[in-house]
């Protein structure tokens, strides 16, 4: 059974077709790439999965379960979390408090305990969370920019956090939107390596919507394109490398 | 989190001050001006934590007015004992929070605040025309004074304000440890961020309404403990005491000190109670010096007073990028 599943999935926005009986699985361990021309509806899909939007008509299945409709915080809750291409951390914010915002809901503390608990209980509780930033902060090396304020830092490194800020809710799927968009090689390459080892540590699954065709081809086990909200070809990179309709919408592109 | 020791011996010695301060002074004038701060400071606090998701509550006299009403309506007509009717003072007003969050909250920031406008005017309409519970433009007077019994000694409130002042002190205290201990902690944090970017939130399962509604709940629930006091200390309580001015009033305090922190609500709020001292003989002026202040903050100073500091040393020293105990929790 996939791990996850869009079924005749559909988004309309009065009198647009954003995304028209799109049909996606995910199985669990993949690396599923969703590429498209812009405007193909590439992040209205990922909208609808995440729950940010609600599709028109069609269903979302999470381990057989019928998520469709369900709030954006609640998919979250259940392992499918989502990267945003823009506005990616908070900007205002140290990093570590970014980490640790994004650590809050896995660190099972409500405000009721956090109102009771007692200095001790809260000096361990806050250690514990510190703990699990400081990995993730490791996984991506940014440890040593821990009290910078995010909004300070590079695109590069704001990108990076993204990935581990998703990554503190324990997915069990994740969906990077444009990941490397204005990134340089070498960040490019630092964010390949970060989303392969969360792949094999991790079993995590990931669905990348990208416009760089040189790391879907490389990195992506399995291919979607989609134009004009509608799914034109699938298969494997070399499948879609020789496919005539994709080519031809890309005509221009990279 | 961790303060450095100044921190915390700076507010030890206020308070410590504070409870002495009745020794001192008799004057039932200053001891009652003092009180007045303490409800209002009680008032204010809600209101940045509000303002720390993202809303501004220009009807924080509502819930104060609620919780007066409790007691009045409570220790008049049902006979209740002053203690017991003093943490449901609290709770009327959060439940009808509850109630209003569950439409008011899912409106972006600036439409909530015209809610909140909209429910003031509301109230207020409501306390004077809903004759057979709230006794309209008379009201409830005159309010009984409690009798509290504490260690076998009797507290009466009758005989002078200073068992109201220390009531106040005592609700101001606890108001504030309640708060710079969340605000201090991730839950703040968390807040900060409702306010900045809630999809990204809600990506980290955290649901930005209920954040909301926790806020709203507990900041309306000490405006009721705080109306919980002026009731009997006025000895009187009707509409005309609970207006959107008032509000008006607290928001400003709040923004004049700096609406990213505790610490500037309360330095805000004894500022604009010091202006109130000076004005009073000006009623006539007062709109249009207020009015000058938002104007002049919003412009020049919109960190606050508080944020003044800051704002002092990034523009002399270089910035060297690391986050300050201030330039992470800037509002602007």
């Amino acid at each position: 059974m996939a791990l996850l599943e869009t079924k005749k999935l559909t988004k309309r926005f009065s009198g647009l077709n954003a995304v028209t009986a799109l049909d996606l699985s995910v199985n669990k361990g993949q690396i599923l790439g969703l590429i498209g021309p812009n405007g193909s509806g590439k992040t209205t899909t990922f909208n609808l999965i995440s729950g940010v939007l609600h599709p028109t008509s069609g269903k979302i299945l999470f381990k057989g379960k019928d998520i469709t409709n369900y709030q954006p915080h609640t998919i979250a809750r259940m392992g499918i979390i989502r990267t945003f291409q823009l506005a990616t951390v908070f900007q205002d914010l140290s990093v570590v408090d970014n980490l640790q915002v994004a650590l809050h809901y896995k660190s099972g503390v409500g405000f009721l305990q956090m109102l009771l608990e007692t200095p001790e209980m809260a000096r361990r509780q806050n250690s514990l969370v510190l703990e699990k930033a400081t990995k993730l902060l490791d996984i991506a090396g940014l440890n040593n920019l821990a009290s910078q304020k995010a909004g300070n830092l590079s695109a590069g490194h704001q990108k990076l956090m993204s990935v581990i800020m998703a990554l503190a809710g324990e997915p069990e799927i994740l969906l990077l939107d444009e990941p490397m968009s204005g990134l340089n090689a070498e960040e490019i390459q630092t964010l390949i390596r970060l989303v392969k080892s969360i792949r094999e540590e991790r079993g995590t699954s990931i669905i990348m919507v990208e416009h760089n065709m040189k790391v879907v081809m490389e990195q992506c086990e399995y291919i979607v394109v989609i134009n004009f909200g509608q799914k034109i070809a699938e298969g494997t990179p070399s499948q879609i490398a020789n496919d005539k309709r994709v080519i031809e919408a890309y005509l221009g592109s990279e | 989190m961790k303060l450095p020791k100044w921190q915390t011996f700076f507010p030890v010695l206020i308070v410590l001050l504070l409870c002495l301060l009745p020794i001192f002074m008799h004057s039932p004038r200053y001891l009652s001006l003092f009180d007045q701060l303490f409800l209002n400071l009680v008032l204010a606090i809600g209101v940045y934590s509000l303002w720390s998701v993202g809303l501004i509550n220009a009807a924080q006299p509502v819930f104060f007015g609620l919780g007066a009403y409790t007691v009045a309506i409570l220790i008049i007509r049902v006979h209740l004992p002053y203690w017991l009717i003093f943490p449901i003072a609290g709770i009327v007003p959060a439940a009808i929070a509850a109630i209003f969050g569950f439409l008011g909250l899912k409106m972006k920031g600036s439409y909530f605040l015209f809610l909140t406008i909209a429910l003031c005017e509301l109230m207020v309409w409501v306390f004077s025309s809903w004759k057979s519970l709230f006794r309209g433009q008379v009201g409830y007077f005159p309010i009984p004074q409690p009798v509290i019994n504490i260690f076998g000694h009797s507290v009466r409130f009758s005989e002078s304000l200073t068992p109201y002042y220390y009531l106040g002190l005592i609700l101001v205290v606890v108001t504030c440890l309640f708060y710079f201990r969340i605000h201090g902690s991730r839950i703040g944090r968390v807040w900060e961020s409702v306010g900045k970017n809630e999809n990204l939130l809600a990506n980290m399962g955290i649901s930005v309404f209920s954040q909301k509604q926790i806020c709203f709940i507990a900041s309306c629930f000490f405006a009721g403990l705080a109306g919980a006091i002026y009731a009997p200390y006025m000895t009187v309580v009707s509409p005309t005491q609970f207006t959107l001015w008032q509000g008006i009033w607290i928001v400003l305090g709040v923004l004049v000190g700096g609406a990213f922190s505790p610490i500037g609500a309360i330095i805000g709020t004894v500022f604009m109670a010091i202006l109130n001292l000076y004005l009073t003989k000006f009623t006539q002026l007062q709109p249009l010096i207020l009015g000058l202040i938002l104007f002049l903050v919003l412009l020049f100073m919109p960190s606050g007073l508080f944020g003044l500091p800051e704002r002092i040393k990034a523009k002399i020293k270089d910035s060297t990028g690391k986050v300050s105990e201030l330039e992470h929790k800037k509002i602007v």
